[in-house]
């Protein structure tokens, strides 16, 4: 009977819209734990929390829109396959933003295969590490109504044009909110390097959007 | 503070929490500097207008083409599943190659072939009947040319032309020179 199919398939959605608003009240160790009870929709709950997070960062970090979709995509797949092996006492975002870091950095590595280009991130990431740090007074001038009208570009290239190991550390802070510990795990680097890295990182990008700024 | 301390520490301090002593150090310092205090605010603004630029949106074909990936990796692991748990292939070719060894061994293992022991016959001289030595014509015989059988019983030497006789066809020819074996014959 249609009537009876419309009232069963309204009390599924119904059912199921509980469901998912349940699963949103959780927080990640709830819902990972959820997920390895056998609740494969719990799996969609992580992936609707971490997608876009995760995805603005990879392509902050590489550049790249399309090749950062293909990385997020990777990074969901292999909390699927291994979050049986995920220890349960540690940050499920600390991991997920390793996995994604980790396909973000070899990426980056895979990039400069070719020997110039890799003599010259070497020879970038060398300059940014051991240049003093500096600092000049840039007051607005009229010239740079130019750059004004490309604020956008201009801050996005100012990230990009961050050393590799610099932008990781400065996107996982200013824009992930990170703290230091943080990314001590997901980088694989300890506190020192950290704030060093970031600090560096900071006065680059000061230097190059100080023009924008009035 | 000098401004390269204040450089050098500025992370430090920028994010440390409100009231802590590097906070009192670097704002101290801040107050008196305004290289430094622009430094600060570029850093401040800059970071706003990152954080102030739109994000980027996850694609609409996002969830269907993570859902198709997730499905090959379940059969995936499904496949590999069925392949290290089920042992019935393993056990069904074990099987039949136990079959074919025992087909291929049960006429050796069985072997009802009976086994009889059979006297040896001590011959001492040739029966009576039996087809005389010598009675095919020989090819090339030389000398005579119809020589009497030779039994076997008369001795083997007593007649000698009977015996020794040439098979080549040249034997005619050798006779005539030195290499020839005397045979007595001519």
């Amino acid at each position: 009977m249609p009537g009876l199919k419309s009232v069963d398939q309204a009390v599924d959605r119904g059912a199921a819209r509980d469901h998912r608003r349940m699963l949103g009240s959780l927080n990640d160790s709830e819902v990972v734990q959820s997920f390895l009870d056998g609740d494969e929709r719990a799996f969609g709950e992580l992936v609707k929390r971490y997608d876009s997070r995760l995805l603005n960062f990879v392509y902050r970090t590489i550049g790249d829109r399309e090749r950062g979709q293909d990385l997020v995509q990777e990074t969901f797949v292999r909390v699927y396959r291994h979050l049986h092996r995920f220890d349960q006492t540690k940050k499920f975002s600390t991991w997920i933003y390793t996995i994604a870091g980790n396909l973000a950095k070899n990426e980056l590595r895979n990039r400069s295969r070719n020997p110039l280009v890799l003599f010259q991130t070497i020879k970038k990431n060398w300059d940014a590490d051991h240049r003093p740090l500096e600092w000049e007074d840039h007051t607005y001038r009229p010239d740079d109504l130019y750059r004004k009208r490309h604020l956008k570009s201009m801050v996005e290239q100012a990230v990009a044009g961050l050393p590799e190991h610099h932008r990781i550390v400065f996107v996982l802070r200013e824009l992930e909110g990170k703290t230091y510990e943080e990314i001590a795990d997901i980088t694989g680097c300890n506190l020192g390097t950290v704030k060093s890295r970031l600090n560096r990182a900071r006065n680059n990008f000061a230097r190059i959007v100080a023009p924008l700024v009035d | 503070m000098s401004c390269s301390e204040f450089l050098s520490s500025f992370s430090t301090f920028y994010d440390a929490s409100p009231g802590s002593p590097e906070r009192g150090v670097a704002e101290a310092h801040v107050s008196g500097c305004d290289s430094c205090r622009r430094y600060l605010e570029v850093v401040e603004r800059g970071v706003s207008m990152l954080r102030a630029m739109p994000t980027l949106a996850v694609p609409a074909n996002f969830g269907p083409r993570l859902e198709h990936r997730l499905m090959h990796v379940m059969e995936e692991e499904n496949g590999l599943r069925a392949e290290t748990g089920s042992a019935v292939p393993v056990v069904s070719v074990l099987g039949m190659a136990i079959l074919l060894t025992a087909i291929a061994w049960t006429p050796k293992l069985l072997d009802s072939t009976p086994e009889v022991e059979i006297a040896p016959i001590v011959v001492s001289q040739p029966p009576e009947d039996a087809a005389p030595f010598g009675t095919a014509r020989p090819p090339f015989l030389l000398g005579d040319v119809n020589p009497s059988p030779l039994r076997l019983g008369e001795g083997l030497f007593d007649d000698p032309t009977s015996l020794f006789y040439q098979y080549s066809p040249l034997g005619e020819k050798y006779r005539k020179s030195g290499l020839l074996r005397r045979t007595g014959l001519d």
